[in-house]
């Protein structure tokens, strides 16, 4: 899980204020909620419940690929507050 | 013979291959210097970068390979899904600041930046052959993607060269157009491209399901043993801890090969490319519907038909996807589902050449053979390298086992994993030294290429015991692990010992963007 927590890309400019340090932590944490969800193959590896005869192991990632699209847009639009 | 099949094929082939090579005038740029013909002058905007870096990812071996996989292993297939998840959260973090540095300071490669940061031809050195060698069995599997199709279109007759003759002619059609118009042919290939395998796709998914009583019918045919990972059995945890490292090491190590590289650098703007990125899931979704034909094709139980049966024994669950076209679709379908392969190895193939020829030029040619060569000399060999490695992988599929590109496939990412202390963490700091990082490569390649051969170059995992536990993961995330420490055991002897070298040609402003 680790590389999804690397710092941004605009780590490491030198100065930055409490504000944008917050917007930066928060770009953090929704770039790692996909990551973190299909990581944990323990915890999806069931077959119930099932969503229109599809196990859940199956589904859950499936729905992970549009939620991850959802994450870096917000991420998308916090970066363009910072910058 | 398909002749209706064939006859579509053959015209969506010529159709591409002639904008391949209208595909120079596009955004004309002069030609002669190197980030034009292999990075497009970077002025791709939103646009074309979605449709570059998607047909450069998902490649015409993800058709074939991904379903065969789950066909054949079940749920460890799946992991492709998890891989694509992981993708682009990491690439939306880290390759902006790569692109700006690039940009900066006129880098073409990942080995220019390694050389510039750390001042040291010899690791730059180290990190383009890594780049070259896990490119070229990567190229000979999009030419694989190719002859299967084409096989399955009917031509299966001689041996040697005049059974390959279709193949060669596919080669010759696109080593031309990447020599003539660099990245510009793949960029508007890729359109082409994305459009047949949606169409494809879709009607596989939607059609196939429909005639086999919908897809809660599908998966109660598929065997439990088949639908979900092994339990964790004995202190062995399995494939629960190999699934995930599976995605994880293959997702970092796709960002270092020189072909995402390559599609990356070609954007316009550190913004571009983020925006793309949250669009870019929708090719994972694709991804995700592919994976699943594998169960599909489980279901229809395509190779127990008799007119199937002759390819199975020939390519094994690799014709899970072929096969599903070529049972439930008309003759002109299966020409588009085939040129959709076909046209999908064309583009992956050309970035992958481009990208292995900028790495060949800049960091071997212009560094060591001919150091001051002018602008126009470094193209003409970039482009000479191009058709060098295309026909290297053309060899390799006539004359090579396909067993073997798919063993050097596997082992090429554990390399170009190995590559990420030095192109990844140097981003970021300056902290490492660049004997240290030499050394953490040599032993991560070292220990990832003996723990690979360990299974005949089979297996992608390795068991490790570690206090009563049995934990199986990618090797080259293991092989990662051995890097870093010694990297890092190695950057701390030497600068306590006070050999570090500060040399370094970037400033921290030139990785803001």
């Amino acid at each position: 899980m680790k590389p999804c927590f690397v710092a941004l890309s605009s780590l490491g400019d030198g100065a930055v204020t409490p504000k944008a340090r917050k917007l930066r932590l928060a770009q953090v944490i929704l770039l790692a909620i996909p990551c973190v969800a299909v990581l944990i193959a323990p915890f999806y590896d069931l077959s119930a419940p099932s969503l229109f005869g599809v196990p859940f192991f199956y589904w859950w990632q499936l729905i992970w690929v549009p939620l991850s699209g959802l994450c870096i847009g917000i991420a998308y639009r916090v970066n363009a507050c910072t910058s | 013979m398909h002749v209706v099949a064939t006859a579509v094929f053959v015209a969506l082939f010529v159709l591409v291959s002639i904008l391949g090579f209208l595909s120079a005038r596009w955004r004309r740029g002069d030609l002669r210097h190197l980030h034009e013909w292999g990075l497009g002058g970077r002025r791709f905007g939103g646009w074309i970068t979605w449709f570059l870096i998607g047909g450069d990812l998902y490649t015409a071996y993800t058709f074939i390979a991904v379903p065969a996989l789950v066909f054949g292993a079940g749920a460890l297939g799946f992991f492709a899904v998890p891989f694509t998840v992981l993708v682009y959260p990491l690439v939306f973090s880290i390759l902006p600041r790569f692109w700006s540095v690039t940009k900066a300071h006129g880098y073409v490669t990942a080995a220019d930046f390694v050389a510039g940061r750390y001042g040291s031809p010899t690791l730059a050195l180290v990190v383009a052959l890594t780049g070259i060698v896990a490119t070229m069995p990567y190229i000979a599997l999009q030419l694989v993607g190719i002859q299967v199709v084409v096989a399955a279109l009917g031509f299966t007759g001689g041996h040697g060269l005049l059974g390959d003759l279709p193949l060669i002619v596919a080669f010759v059609v696109l080593a031309a157009f990447t020599y003539t118009s660099g990245l510009r042919a793949p960029a508007s290939i890729a359109v082409v491209k994305d459009l047949l395998v949606y169409i494809t796709v879709a009607a596989l998914i939607v059609v196939v399901p429909i005639k086999l009583g919908g897809f809660g019918a599908i998966f109660a045919s598929i065997p439990r043993t088949h639908l979900l990972l092994p339990p964790v059995k004995a202190g062995n945890l399995g494939l629960q801890s190999l699934y995930p490292t599976l995605a994880l090491g293959s997702a970092l190590a796709l960002m270092l090969y020189p072909h995402a590289t390559t599609a990356v650098l070609a954007a316009d703007s550190p913004k571009t490319l983020r925006r793309n990125l949250v669009f870019l899931p929708a090719y994972s979704m694709l991804l995700g519907l592919i994976a699943l034909l594998g169960y599909v094709a489980y279901a229809a139980g395509v190779e127990k038909l008799p007119d199937m049966q002759p390819y199975f024994r020939r390519y094994g669950p690799q014709f899970a996807m072929p096969g599903l076209l070529l049972h439930f679709f008309p003759g002109w379908f299966v020409g588009v589902g085939f040129a959709a392969v076909a046209i999908g190895a064309l583009v992956p193939a050309a970035i992958m050449s481009i990208g292995a020829a900028n790495l060949f030029t800049r960091n071997i040619y212009k560094a060591y053979i001919k150091p001051g060569c002018s602008a126009k000399t470094e193209t003409e060999v970039a482009k000479l390298v191009s058709l060098m490695v295309k026909f290297g992988a053309l060899l390799f599929v006539v004359y090579l086992p396909v067993k073997f590109a798919i063993q050097l496939q596997l082992l090429g990412g554990v390399l170009v994993l190995q590559t990420l202390p030095a192109v990844g963490t140097g981003l970021y700091t300056r902290w490492f030294e660049p004997k240290a990082l030499l050394l953490g490569w040599a032993v991560g390649l070292c220990w990832g290429i003996w723990a690979a051969s360990r299974s005949g170059f089979q297996q992608s995992g390795y068991a490790l015991h570690l206090a009563g536990f049995v934990i199986p993961a990618y090797i080259g995330l293991y092989a990662l692990a051995w890097n870093f420490l010694v990297a890092i055991a190695a950057t701390a002897l030497l600068r306590t010992l006070g050999l570090a070298d500060a040399t370094d040609a970037t400033v921290t402003a030139d990785y803001a963007g």
